[in-house]
Parts: structure tokens; C-alpha cells; sequence
């Protein structure tokens, strides 16, 4: 999943703060952000960029929702807004708490303002709540983190094993069996009942 | 977005076709822009827009009467509005941009076109009609080209230009695309003036908004004739439109050879009698460019070329001053 996000050059140290937690709770959850900041960076190959520029498509078109911290007012907020509610495409539209900009409340509280796109203001507190729970509501996959620790014996006949097919695969050997575990779980219609 | 929103002048001019969901809906007359407006609300996320009906038939019929009201309408504008977006139908659109970048000059602000495919005659299509259609063209963007023509519009850009898929050409480098995409448009010589990735790119080709003072030269003569050469042609067709009266002749002509020896008598005519006869080819060589008998032009688009022809006409009939404009560059 792709998702661009959006925030105007900040000086504002308590905002630009947030802006990085933004992107790095989006990382965090697996989401593949293309920031404003940093646009070259995305998972696009080379020959793909080539081809939809020539055939006239735009990047936007290719993610799967945006977002913009519009806590500072920016001509580009607009247009992204309006971009997505043409496009239909989900928006997310976070201000902090305290900081909103009137234009686009006023057009947001209106009735045809599409269901896709959301405003949400937010506090320090509770940014990183409001941020995944509208990832969440987009369908948008979140990855759980693998931070539980668990020690495994195994015997060396299972280790060789584990060595050559984590070669084999390109695959650090835990990798390769939480992959193996995963694929477990999504068969296990017992277990999702 | 800012406290106070950019003005931008919304001008009809055709190619306003959006699909709704009641079907292709688009601006033919002036009692239509409310509708239209309030299928689109998302533009005034953009900007404050004045919608202003000029046009609102097929692109085919479009007039040099019609340019003249555009212009206009534009220049009566000017200096209240930050910036114009005008939407067209795609066919002629590349002439009509043209020749606002003569009539309006010099460029302060920026007047953008855009334009939609679709074309809408009669009734409105009915939602089951048009399956097909939206399957064909919804990623045209028609919408998408509006947003993108309002952002440009506010943006620091002193430009004709025009907005359509992700490229953003100058009006008088504009050249219908010989491949099928989303971009109708290509710029000639490769200078594009921006793209469209995550949001409007301009490059360092853009000429940026001014503190100059514009006018608007809207006389234009739109008595001038068209010649196609090609193997086998006599000089009886241009002889009939020097004796017709036309005010000019375009001759699209020859590569290295402009004209056959058999045109010499005519072209030496035309010149006793001060009609202005223009070579356009675009692979003429320079050296040819310094003839009495016409004039040569090489360097712009034969869109460009046409209505330049037009609008010089309108400003002056002396044919060494005609030579002049059509190779002044700067536009």
C-alpha cells in the first residue's frame, strides 16, 4: 500500500515534530509513504516512471490515499483536496488541534464532501491513534511489528535445513519462518473462526 | 490553502464535457455553468472562481470572430483576476491558444487551457449510455485536467500555456501528439514548461508573472488563404487566390527546394501586388529565409504559424513590417 503524504515547509519545531511521527507511525505500520519532502523516494522502478510520463499518467493516480498536515495553510493543501474528492481517492486531512484552516473546515463539513475523505484534528497525544485507526478504516493493511521475543530449540538437522534455505532464498532464517508461520495462519480456518 | 484564495476566471469556450453521475455534463450555454459548477465544487478548494461563457459549441466551429471575444473577455479581466483557466475542445484548442499569446501581450499572468474529449451534442447521455465511454475515458482525467489548470493558474507563471495529462506546454510550442495517451499535447523541441507527478512541477523553461503593464492587440485579418504543395501541384491554385483577394497566403511547403521554378512567376505577382506570401517548413533550411518574394518560416509550429499570420495582418498591412512579426520570436 502507498500513500502520499503532504506537508508544507514547516518552522514551526512542535509541528515539524509531528510531521516526522507521521511518517515514521506510517512506516512503522508497513505503509509505503512518498513524502513531500522527499519525493524521489518511492518504490517505483525506473521504467515505470519513463513510461507514465510518457503516457501522460500522474503519480497520484498510483497511491492508494494521501494525506496532508495542513496546520499551516499552503495553496498545494487545496489542490490536493480537491484532486482527491475528483479522483475519489481517500484523504486524510490532519490539523492540530488549535491550528485549523477555515476554508477547508467550511468545505469539509458540507454535505457532498465524499465519504473518502476525512479531517481529523489532532494533539500530540493522540496523533498516532487518529493516524492508524484512518489507515485501518482505508483497508489499507497495517503490518503488526514482530517484537515478541521467543527462543525455539531446534535440532541440527532443522538448522542445516534453515541454513540452506534461507541462502537458497535470500531470507534471514527467522524471515523465513514467520513467512512460513503466516502462510500456517491463513489456512487455518479453525483457528480464524 | 492560504487565508484568501487566489481569483481565477473560469472562460467556457467548449471542451468543458465532465462525467457525472447523470452523465457528460457540459457548458453549451451560459444557463449552464450552475449546473456544471455545482458538479465540480471541489475547484473552489482552488481558487475563487468567476465562470464567464464565451463559446459553447464543437471545436470544429470555432471562429477568428471567437477569438476576438475571448480576448477580450480575458483583457476586460486582467487586472483584477490573479490568473485564467480556459477550457476547449481539443482540436482547435492548440490555434485558439495561439492566438491569445499574440493578443494579449506582453504575458503577465497566466491563461491556461485545458479541455476535455468528451463532446456532448443534444440531450444529455442518459448514465446506461455511457459505459463504454467512462470505460474509454475516465482516466483521461477531464477533472483532474481542471484542477490541474486551476493550480497552474494560481502558481507564478507568466505564460500561455496548455494543461493536459501530466504535461504542461507552452501555447506556441504546442503540437497534437502522434501517440495514442492521456497526453493529447506535445511541446515541439521537447520544452515542456511542467509536469504533473504529485502536484504541479514547473521546470526552469517557465517564464514566471511580471509587474508589466499588458495590452491587448485583438485586430487580426482573417482573409488568409492555405496552399498545400505536393508533387504535381501548378501554380494555377495560388495564382486564383492572389486574384480572389486574399489579404495572405500560407504555402506549406518543400523542404529544401520551397518552391518549384514553375511558382516564380506567381510568387513575383504576389509581390508586385503586396500580398505577403509565407513559406511554412519547419525543416527549411536558414539560408533560404532571405527572400523578397515570401516569407520563410522554419521555427515555429504551423498552428503558430497560422494564426501569427492572422494577427500580424491585423496590425499592419506593410509586408516588410509582416516579415518582421513573423519572425519576431519571444512568444
Amino acid at each position: 500500500m502507498r500513500l502520499y503524504f503532504f506537508s508544507p515547509l514547516i518552522t514551526n519545531t512542535e509541528i515539524a515534530e509531528n510531521v516526522k511521527t507521521i511518517i515514521n507511525s506510517l512506516r512503522s505500520a508497513g505503509v509505503f509513504v512518498v513524502a513531500s519532502s522527499d519525493e524521489n523516494n518511492t518504490d517505483f522502478k525506473k521504467e515505470d516512471l519513463e513510461r507514465m510520463n510518457e503516457t501522460g499518467e500522474i503519480l497520484l493516480d498510483k497511491m492508494d490515499g494521501i494525506i496532508v498536515e495542513a496546520s499551516k495553510p499552503d495553496q498545494e493543501i487545496g489542490y490536493l483536496l480537491a484532486y482527491a474528492i475528483s479522483q475519489k481517492k481517500p484523504l486524510l486531512y490532519l490539523y492540530q488541534k488549535g491550528t485549523p484552516e477555515k476554508v477547508a473546515q467550511g468545505y469539509l463539513t458540507k454535505k457532498n464532501t465524499p465519504q473518502s475523505v476525512s479531517m481529523k484534528g489532532y494533539t500530540k497525544s493522540d496523533l498516532v491513534e487518529s493516524l492508524l485507526n484512518w489507515v485501518a478504516t482505508q483497508g489499507i493493511s497495517r503490518q503488526e511489528k514482530p517484537n515478541i521475543k521467543f527462543t525455539l530449540r531446534i535440532t541440527p538437522q532443522i538448522e542445516r535445513y534453515l541454513n540452506w534455505k534461507s541462502k537458497k532464498r535470500k531470507l534471514a532464517k527467522a524471515d523465513f519462518l514467520r513467512e512460513l508461520i503466516e502462510e500456517i495462519i491463513k489456512k487455518d480456518e479453525e483457528f480464524k473462526g | 490553502m492560504p487565508a484568501t484564495k487566489p481569483k481565477i476566471a473560469l472562460l467556457f469556450c467548449g471542451g468543458s464535457g465532465i462525467i457525472t453521475d447523470r452523465g457528460v455534463q457540459a457548458v453549451r450555454q451560459a444557463k449552464d455553468i450552475k449546473a456544471w459548477l455545482d458538479a465540480v465544487p471541489e475547484l473552489s478548494l482552488i481558487a475563487d472562481i468567476e465562470p464567464v461563457f464565451v463559446f459553447g459549441g464543437d471545436p470544429s466551429e470555432i471562429q477568428p470572430e471567437m477569438w476576438v471575444k475571448l480576448g477580450r473577455e480575458i483583457f476586460k479581466r486582467y487586472q483584477k483576476f490573479d490568473g485564467f483557466v480556459v477550457t476547449h475542445g481539443v482540436d482547435t484548442m492548440v490555434y485558439t491558444a495561439a492566438m491569445m499569446s499574440f493578443m494579449i501581450q506582453p504575458h503577465v499572468k497566466p491563461i491556461v487551457f485545458t479541455g476535455s474529449p468528451l463532446v456532448t451534442t443534444g440531450s444529455e447521455k442518459k448514465p446506461q449510455d455511457l459505459s463504454g465511454l467512462i470505460t474509454d475515458y475516465k482516466s483521461l482525467g477531464v477533472k483532474a485536467n481542471l484542477i490541474n489548470a486551476l493550480q497552474v493558474a494560481t502558481m507564478d507563471v507568466g505564460e500561455v500555456c496548455i494543461m493536459f495529462g501530466n504535461r504542461l506546454t507552452r501555447a506556441t510550442h504546442t503540437i497534437k501528439s502522434e501517440t495514442p495517451s492521456f497526453n493529447f499535447f506535445d511541446a515541439e523541441g521537447d520544452t515542456l514548461l511542467g509536469k504533473v507527478d504529485f502536484g504541479i512541477k514547473l521546470l526552469e523553461t517557465v517564464k514566471h508573472r511580471t509587474d508589466q503593464k499588458a495590452r491587448l492587440l485583438d485586430a487580426i485579418d482573417k482573409n488568409v488563404q492555405l496552399v498545400q504543395l505536393y508533387p504535381g501541384a501548378t501554380p494555377e491554385n495560388l495564382k486564383n487566390m492572389i486574384d480572389s483577394g486574399a489579404h495572405g497566403i500560407i504555402v506549406r511547403s518543400f523542404n529544401t527546394n520551397l518552391f518549384p521554378d514553375s511558382f516564380r512567376p506567381v510568387l513575383e505577382q504576389a509581390f508586385k501586388k503586396r500580398i505577403p506570401i509565407v513559406a511554412h517548413n519547419s525543416f527549411a533550411l536558414e539560408s533560404k529565409k532571405k527572400k523578397r518574394e515570401y516569407i520563410v518560416v522554419n521555427d515555429m509550429t504551423f498552428e503558430t504559424t497560422f494564426v501569427k499570420f492572422m494577427w500580424s495582418l491585423g496590425q499592419t498591412k506593410d509586408v516588410g513590417k509582416i516579415r518582421i512579426l513573423m519572425w519576431e520570436n519571444g512568444l
